[in-house]
């Protein structure tokens, strides 16, 4: 595997947290790598997420992120590789 | 080529003339009152809500300017396929100027519009249309598609009109025996049915929504519904005729934040009239931070209505309790009933009860808007049912649409029923139902489809996606099925498998079914269940009981129940 982009490791924690929280799944899940259509969380739930992670980033995000990026750890390094080329934190 | 009376000059009546039409309304809103807010658009991002008001000499104008250069489109459908209320609204009247049939589908973003490319194609050669008008951000995506296809279908940006085109050749206002809408919201993607609805219709309709909604000119309708959803359109619709400015927000901005919903109604200086289905409710109750409900002022939410997929009495309970210290009364949640095939509302007239049914209390969905129009029937006998007797319900009156598009024989059943003493016609709503000291309650369906948030998916489309997402999967051996999660109604589905016993993780074969499933139809499975051949339930002439699968999640409340 290819090195992560910074930040990306902290984002995906976060996101499963989030995930965690919106489906009522127990501690140590969902996995990361889990496809979201694999879960059990409705797209109700995942726009929430989505929404969540606007305001965390502080900036709009298409809802085709999800379908292009589907699971937790491809989001994470997706929006990780964005926000480094623009040097925003996250 | 103004008709009736033209724009300039002369004024027109203050007061709505009888059977005025939709761009009548139009006209003589723009011409009595330019400066009027007609409708108000937000736009979400980077932390801020930007609010553009349009006046309805600018809704207007953009619908005179959307119309432009259009072909002739009389009498034919034009598909509008936008993803924003405010490309969608000036086009929606733009296709009346132009003579089309409005013929709304939904739209999401361009990277994943051609997955819905074989819904279009389905709608598409069901009612031929003359053109497909749509955005400047999409067209390029559709038309890959609309050019490539026989015959070829012109893509139209509305939102970018061509300042050179010459003016439009308007026909007038139009009659109310004119069709208002052509809605594709019944039927499944393989064999989509249209629903034609009049203006006749639609205005029937205004009539009930009227007394329902409380619409007045003073109040406001804040909305988050789905423009291509019969209820989103109708309802707005309702609401420009009544002088109530619109208040819309895209349905992608409610459901990343569904506090916005409830800012907005907050936010409102006079009195809200703001509805959805269940879900959204629910959404609200559970959803919400307490730091953004403290700043919420719900007082002046008159009616909340409730409708289109089943109304629970726990997410009126919660919702009631959640908001009660921020002003909101429970006397303004109003569950209601109705169906595109009828224009929108049916029943919804005070009270609503509680009835038990079965080891579910069912809410009531208020009475029909006047005597006669709704009836209980048994579907073999044709006789109509008694107070607390279950059956299908059947409507009739003048909101009850002409039929569907192109379909006489289909029309003539659906549309043409008449009970065994021979009254009618009454449209058949496919819904279960009885009636309680003269309220209707809505059981369930005669048929296997899902209701999912006031959408009517046919278990078939879930299916076929299904069947191709595995090599072991057999063919025509799936079933998808509703099921009672804790949020309201979700899908779940079983599949047999060619061997008896897998020959791979089943793990890997459900994981392969709820992406088929998602990617297809946009529906996320509660559950997958796999099973070895000759263990899915059938008739004894091998047809699938979806019903019997129904019990391999009966216990399922959550998503680690059935896998």
């Amino acid at each position: 595997m290819s090195v992560r982009p910074p930040g990306a490791a902290r984002l995906e924690a976060w996101i499963v947290a989030r995930l965690r929280e919106s489906a009522g799944l127990p501690e140590g899940q969902p996995d990361p790598e889990a496809d979201f259509s694999a879960l059990g969380v409705d797209s109700v739930a995942l726009a929430g997420v989505l929404g969540k992670l606007e305001k965390k980033l502080g900036r709009t995000l298409d809802p085709f992120l999800l379908s292009e990026y589907p699971s937790a750890r491809r989001l994470a390094d997706a929006l990780a590789r964005v926000l480094d080329s623009d040097g925003g934190a996250c | 080529m103004c008709d009736n009376g033209g724009m300039t000059g002369a004024k027109r009546p203050a007061r709505a003339p009888t059977g005025e039409t939709l761009l009548g309304l139009l006209e003589r809103k723009a011409a009595n009152s330019p400066r009027e807010t007609a409708c108000c658009f937000y736009k979400y991002g980077d932390g801020r809500c930007e609010a553009t008001a349009w006046s309805w000499a600018r809704l207007r104008e953009s619908a005179v300017a959307a119309a432009a250069a259009a072909t002739d489109a009389r009498g034919r459908p034009i598909l509008l396929i936008y993803s924003r209320w405010e490309q969608f609204l000036p086009a929606y009247f733009g296709c009346l100027y132009a003579g089309g049939i409005a013929t709304p589908l939904p739209a999401s973003h361009p990277a994943l519009l051609l997955r819905a490319a074989p819904r279009f194609e389905a709608v598409a050669r069901d009612c031929r249309p003359a053109a497909i008008w749509t955005s400047a951000s999409l067209a390029p995506t559709l038309s890959e598609w609309a050019n490539s296809r026989v015959p070829a279908i012109a893509v139209r940006a509305t939102d970018a009109p061509d300042p050179s085109a010459p003016p439009v050749s308007r026909r007038g206002l139009g009659r109310r025996a004119d069709p208002a809408v052509l809605q594709y919201t019944s039927g499944s993607t393989r064999s989509p049915r249209g629903v034609l609805v009049s203006q006749r219709n639609l205005f029937a309709n205004f009539a009930d929504l009227r007394r329902f909604l409380g619409s007045a000119p003073g109040r406001r309708l804040v909305t988050w519904l789905p423009h291509y959803h019969d209820m989103g359109l109708v309802s707005a619709l309702h609401a420009l005729a009544e002088g109530m400015p619109v208040h819309a927000i895209n349905p992608v901005d409610f459901l990343k934040e569904p506090s916005r919903w409830l800012r907005l109604i907050s936010d409102s200086p006079v009195p809200v009239i703001s509805g959805a289905p269940d879900f959204a409710y629910a959404l609200c109750a559970d959803g919400i931070s307490e730091a953004e409900a403290a700043r919420l002022d719900l007082s002046r939410w008159v009616t909340a209505w409730n409708s289109s997929e089943e109304v629970r009495s726990e997410t009126l309970e919660s919702f009631a309790r959640r908001f009660e210290g921020r002003g909101f009364r429970r006397e303004a949640l109003k569950p209601c009933y109705g169906l595109a095939e009828a224009t929108l509302i049916v029943a919804g007239a005070p009270p609503s009860g509680r009835a038990a049914f079965g080891a579910r209390t069912l809410v009531g969905v208020g009475r029909p808007f006047a005597r006669g129009r709704v009836v209980v029937v048994s579907p073999r006998t044709r006789r109509e049912l008694g107070e607390g007797r279950l059956g299908e319900i059947w409507v009739r009156g003048p909101s009850v649409a002409e039929g569907y598009w192109g379909r006489p024989a289909q029309s003539r059943h659906a549309f043409g029923a008449r009970t065994a003493d021979g009254r009618g016609p009454f449209l058949r709503t496919r819904d279960l139902g009885f009636f309680q000291e003269g309220e209707l309650f809505v059981a369930g369906r005669l048929d296997d489809v899902i209701v999912l948030r006031g959408r009517k998916i046919h278990p078939e489309d879930l299916e076929r996606a299904a069947e191709s997402a595995h090599p072991d999967i057999r063919r025509g051996a799936c079933a998808a099925v509703a099921v009672r999660g804790h949020g309201g109604a979700r899908a779940a589905m079983a599949v047999e498998l060619r061997t008896r016993v897998p020959l791979r993780a089943a793990d890997e074969i459900a994981v392969a079914v709820r992406r088929a499933v998602f990617e297809a139809c946009g529906v996320e499975l509660a559950g997958v269940r796999v099973l070895g051949r000759g263990r899915l339930p059938r008739t004894t002439s091998g047809k699938i009981r979806r019903r019997a699968c129904a019990a391999f999640f009966a216990s399922a409340e959550g998503p680690e129940a059935a896998r």
